[in-house]
């Protein structure tokens, strides 16, 4: 066991050498840099003349080519500093910590109800297959799976933020808070809690959709085995063997699936985050990209991949607790 | 004389594919006496599953029980369980009629433990404890011989082997002493050596328990050393019945005869190759008129056998034919 971790932890440590080295080197060849992005696009006339860009780009260590930068940003990573950003002035960490707790608090939600109604969905529709109930469920799923998230996003502001606004259906259009600071903290709460219920809807209903579909596939596979039969022919009942021996067999894949939406749940959504401008890790992303912000870029690639590589050992684990046959030794 | 355990009357499964509606099983009687064995013989696609299948009502759809009876009878009551309530039919399976299955390899859960799945079934019929129900897994598992029980209790369905796997489901079968056990070919899959073990252990535990046993097998072989009474089918019905000693020592139905030639002999001295029926079972789609085996037969005539289906007649006291030449044939 200690064994397979290691072996398992060095294989993700070269792994993220060579994702981190990969996104560096793409970064820092996109044309023009935070310097020149950040002040040409908003006013001509503040572009920095030659000399000063230059000064500017030592000091930032951009004069020398990328893989010398590499070098530097991965040598400092070593030693627990992710740098500061160029662009905010401020620590990549403390960026990130500002941005993850929001982004957290709808993606986490988001995830907490896709599982807790895509189980009993999946189970429903297995036990039901084929009725028009079902049937009808099913295409439901289908056409929300389907739908993409940005219409819908659109679609839920025009209702519950123009359509119903000053009746008490009235959602906010974006942001995370309209209170100040000083209102009583569960004030704020209750605040956050109503702007955060499109964003949730909105991050739910696809993988939702896409997870209660899955569970039942899965189940429906399973219910064709022999061991099936065999539990009916011990006198199951026929909400035992769907809960008991078929979903018990399904957790094989779930887990899988489980295992790969930890990066998502602190990536966040880009498309939701700058829609509702809600001040998340998607929109930090998005934002960092388009600053040119290299410290703040490779700092959130360094986070994904960490947490893409932990999801996976998590699932690989997790499989050996599910089913008895795989044995992680 | 007493009802019998198990009494199955004109039974008709069907099952509504897209060449239309194909009749598995059709017309099948058949009677099991308490702490008897029953032999039910034929080629493979004969029905002989989808019989077996429909005595617990496990035929999945598009599977249907059409017409008939399954009466079942024990001390204190006797039910028909082609029209009994899914709630008393649950208390059937698994509690008064175990059941045993081809596939050792893949019918039992690859998730739960052994004991675990013993143990279920005893809860299922029984009020007992967890811990009573694991005591109960642990005899069973000591009374089909398998070894180091205690420790098998924990281990899962992939540690064991085929034939240890085809003891736990006899465990489980026989967990809550049931009147009946229904083996769908029990040792198909195993090595010929184990074969032999699973029918000794079977044929054993019949004579201790006093279980009836309807054992469904297209090996002869078996057949003759486990059973009192055969009754072989084809293409959906029984076509001769008799007690094991009088089918193999005067087959009547050209198909029992053919296929009993169609066994090796190892005391023979010629050297002639084995005996073989030409042709293989038809599929419902394509059951002939008149007497099904009567394009296999070489004693058809017409027009009575293409043309009028035979009815299964006595022709001497507890030995059933259906073929209207029998006497002759086999005079």
């Amino acid at each position: 066991m200690v064994a397979y971790l290691l072996r398992r932890v060095l294989l993700g440590l070269v792994t993220l050498v060579v994702i981190t080295l990969m996104v560096y080197g793409l970064a820092r060849s996109m044309p023009g840099n935070p310097l020149t992005v950040q002040l040409g696009e908003s006013d001509p006339s503040r572009k920095l003349n030659p000399e000063d860009q230059q000064r500017m780009l030592e000091i930032y260590g951009l004069d020398k080519p990328w893989p010398v930068g590499y070098a530097q940003w991965i040598s400092k990573v070593i030693q627990g500093d992710l740098g500061r950003s160029i662009t905010r002035k401020q620590p990549v960490t403390q960026l990130i910590g500002e941005r993850i707790g929001p982004t957290v608090l709808i993606s986490g939600t988001a995830l907490f109800l896709t599982w807790f109604l895509a189980i009993p969905l999946g189970l429903y529709a297995s036990a039901r297959g084929g009725r028009i109930d079902e049937r009808f469920t099913g295409l439901v799923l289908y056409a929300l799976y389907s739908f993409p998230t940005f219409v819908a996003a659109l679609f839920l502001q025009i209702i519950f933020a123009v359509w119903l606004r000053d009746t008490r259906w009235e959602l906010p259009l974006f942001g995370m808070s309209d209170l100040s600071s000083d209102a009583p903290f569960f004030a704020r709460c209750a605040d956050v809690a109503w702007h955060a219920i499109l964003p949730i809807t909105c991050q739910t209903y696809v993988v939702l959709a896409y997870n209660s579909r899955f569970i039942k596939a899965n189940l429906e596979e399973v219910v064709r085995q022999d061991f099936i039969r065999t539990a009916r022919a011990k006198g199951a009942g026929p909400w035992r063997v769907l809960v008991h021996h078929a979903f018990r067999n399904t957790l094989i894949p779930l887990v899988t699936l489980l295992g790969l939406s930890l990066p998502a749940l602190v990536g966040g959504s880009v498309i939701i985050e700058q829609i509702f401008t809600w001040p998340g890790m998607g929109r930090l992303f998005f934002e960092s990209i388009r600053e040119r912000d290299y410290p703040t870029i490779m700092g959130l690639t360094l986070m994904f991949s960490v947490l893409t590589l932990a999801g996976q050992l998590l699932a690989d684990l997790l499989y050996s607790i599910v089913d008895p046959r795989v044995n992680v030794e | 004389m007493a009802a019998p355990l198990l009494e199955i009357k004109d039974l008709v499964t069907v099952f509504h594919a897209s060449e239309g509606r194909l009749p598995a099983v059709d017309g099948v009687s058949l009677s099991i006496e308490r702490g008897r064995t029953l032999g039910l013989v034929g080629e493979s696609g004969c029905g002989k599953s989808v019989t077996a299948m429909s005595t617990l009502r496990l035929v999945s759809s598009p599977g249907r029980i059409e017409s008939g009876s399954i009466t079942f009878t024990t001390e204190d009551e006797s039910i028909d369980l082609v029209t009994a309530s899914e709630k008393q039919l649950r208390k059937v399976r698994g509690g008064r009629i175990g059941m045993i299955f081809q596939e050792p390899m893949t019918s039992l859960n690859p998730v739960f433990t052994i004991g675990n799945q013993i143990a279920e079934v005893v809860q299922l019929h029984r009020k007992v404890s967890r811990s009573e129900a694991r005591s109960r897994a642990l005899e069973m598992l000591q009374l089909v011989r398998v070894a180091d029980p205690q420790q098998r209790l924990d281990e899962y369905p992939h540690q064991l082997s085929g034939g240890m796997r085809q003891r736990v489901m006899i465990a489980i079968a026989l967990a809550c002493e049931p009147d009946l056990i229904i083996a769908d070919e029990p040792t198909t899959a195993l090595d010929v050596t184990i074969q032999a073990q699973i029918l000794e252990l079977l044929d054993d535990l019949r004579s201790r328990l006093g279980t009836a046993i309807l054992l469904i097998t297209h090996d002869l072989g078996v057949v003759a050393e486990t059973c009192d009474d055969v009754a072989v089918m084809y293409a959906g019905r029984i076509v001769e019945q008799a007690s094991a000693v009088e089918l193999f020592s005067r087959p009547l139905h050209p198909y029992t005869i053919g296929l009993l030639r169609a066994r090796p002999n190892v005391d023979a001295r010629d050297r002639s190759p084995l005996a073989t029926i030409p042709g293989m079972v038809p599929p419902p789609q394509d059951f002939p008129s008149g007497c099904r085996f009567h394009p296999r037969c070489s004693h058809a005539r017409e027009p009575q056998c293409n043309l009028d289906p035979p009815a299964l007649r006595e022709v001497s006291p507890g030995h059933f034919v259906r073929c209207h030449f029998a006497e002759e044939i086999n005079s």
